[in-house]
């Protein structure tokens, strides 16, 4: 017999769907179990979304560095051996370095002997307009680290950059290696190894992240603490000119 | 028998077990969610400690093996207490005014040398067991120093002559203070001939 030829006054016992009570039950029930879920799905998205954050600073800050140490390492770089190449200006917020890579064009391998071939004289640090005092400290807390090739502009190099540090390593006349973050006239072509030490903000604060973390830079200074809601990493590597001291 | 006596539909006993089933799935979520959480927690530790390590290592390489004390003499750390306070400081001496030998450390304990050249540190004159380069602990290593924060120690363990002579077989270990987690390690061969 099929469902819709059943006749009213039939024996059908026990089919009388769910009474109000247990409905209530159910919903109640089946609303803590949304609520769980949701909770979960919360807790999920927030750390997601932390995590990209730590990721992208972490990313910013390797891309920086890593670009900075290929270009520092080659510093003084001189085949030719008549171009003035090396460490030019060197302060605790600004370096500028000079080495003959290539010739006027950018077509060449080798060096020609002079400075004015693409990204041959590079100055790394804050632009001025962000750092007025060029102490290596972004004004505003933060700003977009840069470089400048030689008669060009400064192109960015990464993003949220709350400091950086140069600390050099100067060789001296024992052979032994000492550091300063601002080298004398002297002292500048004694250079020998320069630390960096930059620190990266994340791009959106983070309103269940309370900083007030203290950074100690390669010279052993101190940046912080930062009494705000952004989390900030620090990174600090050591690069060997090779080309310098030779 | 009328087949619609068996439309009865659950009872609460049976779907209050099912909704029990359906909570333990979504309490295993939350086991997922913590244990991404711990995961998170511990690459970033690494990724922290490694690049502090990594450039501790270059201060090192950039130095002759006979300018050590200068390294590890940079700022003072606080005393520590227990068996061995303070730092402790490798002395290199040119034994034959040529080959580097890390020679004692500063709380009078004999730097352990691979005399057998096996890359493993023998035992120390005082009996102290060494752990060759896989040493963890501020007593076993060669030398060790925590990290500006604190949060890090690192365990240096020289192997002398290793992997061949005149040349030092250098392993840096990083691990969390407090920590249970095996340590992240870095080996280098230091060289003070090129």
């Amino acid at each position: 017999m099929a469902m819709n030829d059943r006749k009213p006054g039939m024996n059908t016992p026990r089919n009388d769907g769910f009474t109000l009570v247990e409905l209530m039950i159910t919903v109640l029930l089946a609303s803590l179990i949304m609520a769980a879920v949701y909770t979960a799905y919360l807790s999920m998205q927030r750390s997601y979304l932390a995590q990209e954050q730590v990721s992208e600073m972490q990313q910013t800050l390797r891309a920086a560095v890593d670009m900075m140490v290929r270009e520092i390492r080659m510093a003084g770089y001189n085949p030719a051996g008549s171009a003035n190449a090396g460490i030019v200006t060197a302060t605790a917020g600004q370096l500028q370095i000079r080495k003959d890579i290539t010739n006027t064009a950018g077509t060449s391998e080798d060096g020609d002997g002079a400075l004015d071939g693409p990204n041959e004289d590079i100055t790394f640090g804050f632009a001025p307009a962000d750092d007025a005092g060029g102490d290596g400290m972004a004004d505003a807390g933060v700003a977009t680290f840069s470089q400048q090739p030689f008669a060009a502009g400064f192109q960015d190099m990464a993003e949220n950059i709350v400091a950086v540090e140069f600390n050099y390593f100067i060789e001296e006349n024992n052979g032994s290696l000492s550091s300063t973050t601002s080298p004398s006239a002297g002292q500048v072509d004694k250079i020998r190894s320069i630390q960096i030490s930059m620190l990266a903000r994340s791009d959106r604060a983070d309103p269940r992240f309370t900083g007030g973390q203290q950074f100690v830079t390669g010279s052993g200074a101190t940046w912080g603490p930062y009494p705000d809601n952004f989390r900030r990493r620090l990174m600090v590597t050591t690069v060997q000119c090779r080309n310098l001291g030779l | 028998m009328n087949k619609w006596n068996r439309e009865q539909g659950f009872t609460l006993v049976e779907a209050m077990i099912a909704l029990f089933i359906l909570m333990v799935g979504i309490m295993s979520l939350y086991t997922m969610q913590i244990a991404a959480i711990q995961g998170n927690q511990t690459s970033n530790r690494i990724t922290v400690s490694s690049a502090w390590a990594q450039n501790q290592i270059e201060g090192l390489m950039m130095k002759d093996l006979k300018e050590l004390p200068a390294v590890f003499s940079g700022p003072a750390y606080t005393a520590r207490s227990g068996a061995y306070p303070g730092k402790r400081k490798a002395q290199v001496n040119y034994s034959d005014g040529d080959i580097p030998s890390l020679d004692r450390t500063d709380d009078g304990r004999a730097f352990v040398q691979d005399t057998d050249k096996n890359g493993f540190d023998d035992t120390g004159v005082d009996a102290i067991p060494n752990f060759g380069l896989d040493a963890a602990t501020a007593a076993s290593a060669d030398w060790w120093e925590p990290s500006p924060d604190g949060r890090f120690n690192l365990y240096y363990n020289f192997a002398i002559d290793v992997p061949f002579p005149k040349v030092v077989t250098v392993r840096v270990l990083v691990q969390e203070v407090n920590s249970t987690a095996p340590p992240a390690a870095f080996t280098y061969i230091k060289d003070d001939i090129i």
